[in-house]
């Protein structure tokens, strides 16, 4: 006997998510989901950013996914009291459900924005709802201009791009023009902006975050009052 | 290795479908493109999570959908083995459409001993 069902397979999941995006949501919390292969630079990205707003009166936690080690956590913490590590084990991406349980040892009313580092890898992290406002993918030079063509889920589904290690376009053959190609292709009208977060080159990212910082607090802001 | 997880989440999901004492046979999956989903590591995750379940001896029926192109020059939509693949009209100017489908489309099962009786 054949049963029809058509059932998203992650249902669980995504059910768990916007659980998440409610929690985050209702908390205040702008929620940013950073994907990138190992190595491209998506600790040394938030690193960056939460050094450059010092400054800023928006305060910043931080939960940050790894197979091992806390070693990220541990460079996160010298600058942001709000840090939680996940480690995965054998998990290749973060889920919604490790997500959740990471949010809880937050204390949300202390933060204003949640960066997710999610585990370095371009594929499933993409596909595995978080709860997040935004997704951010980092691609950077020393991967090589393909990386867009070979991984077009993150692109389609990435609400920005950034390109980072743009200091070492001279030292690499890199084609900045095929892998814009690619981005356009794949995700109309998305922004790739080129970053060098080690070299404080991070003049394209911030007008980007700010405003969107400040979009959603209004946002959100007006909903309470309504 | 999302596969694990995948087949994980297929069991979760799969179980609040199965009729009361029916014994599954078979799961029919569609997945698109983007998933990115190997079939070969799908086939071992599923054997790997099903194990000691009521879906040990369950065959998982993967079916991977085609890309879905649209061309910009000639406006047509087909199906193609991969993204870079030229229409027919030779334009290689084409976007696709969907491809993120991941979905438990049926489940073939052995009715219960009662229910077979009655046949
Ligand atoms: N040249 C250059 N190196 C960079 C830049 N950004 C990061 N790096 C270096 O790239 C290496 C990896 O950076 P991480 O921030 O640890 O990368 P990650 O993406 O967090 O890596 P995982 O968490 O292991 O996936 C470090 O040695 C950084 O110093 C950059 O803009 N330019
Ligand atoms: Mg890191
Ligand atoms: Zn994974
Ligand atoms: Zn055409």
């Amino acid at each position: 006997m054949k049963v029809p069902i058509v059932e998203n397979v992650l249902k669980i999941n995504d059910e768990m998510a916007a659980m998440n995006r409610r929690t985050l949501q209702d908390a205040c919390v702008f929620t940013i989901d950073v994907i990138g292969a190992p190595g491209c630079g998506k600790t040394a990205l938030i690193e960056a950013t939460l050094a450059a707003c010092r400054d800023d009166p928006t305060r910043f936690g931080v939960i940050v996914g790894d197979l091992a080690t806390d070693r990220d956590a541990t460079r996160l913490a010298r600058q942001c009291q709000h840090v939680v590590q996940i480690n995965t084990g054998k998990g290749c991406h973060l889920d919604a459900n490790q997500v959740r349980q990471a949010v809880a040892q937050i204390e949300l009313d202390a933060i204003d924005v949640l960066f997710i580092e999610n585990v370095g890898n371009l594929i499933c992290p993409v596909g595995f709802d978080l709860g997040q406002d935004v997704k951010v993918g980092v691609f950077c030079v020393a991967e090589g201009d393909d990386k867009a063509a070979k991984h077009p889920y993150l692109v389609q589904e990435a609400d920005l791009l950034l390109l980072n290690k743009i200091d070492l376009l001279p030292h690499v053959p890199f084609d900045l023009e095929k892998l814009q190609a690619d981005v356009e292709r794949l995700n109309p009208g998305v922004d790739l902006l080129q970053v060098s977060v080690s070299d404080s080159g991070l003049e394209k990212w911030l007008p980007w975050l700010r405003d969107r910082i400040a979009a959603a607090i209004s946002n959100r802001a007006s909903i309470a009052q309504a | 290795m999302h596969e694990l997880s995948i087949a994980e989440s297929l069991i979760d999901v799969a179980r609040q479908h199965l009729p009361p004492a029916a014994q599954p046979r078979t799961i029919t999956v569609h997945a698109g493109p983007l998933r990115a989903i190997e079939p070969d590591a799908m086939e071992w995750a599923w054997r790997a999570a099903t194990e000691k379940t009521e879906f040990a001896s369950t065959k998982l029926d993967l079916v991977e959908l085609p890309w879905r192109l649209h061309c910009l020059t000639c406006r047509r939509d087909w199906d193609a083995d991969h993204m870079n693949a030229a229409c027919a009209c030779g334009s290689t100017n084409a976007r696709p459409i969907g491809g993120d489908e991941l979905q438990l489309m049926s489940m073939d099962v052995a009715e219960a001993q009662t229910t077979e009786n009655l046949k």
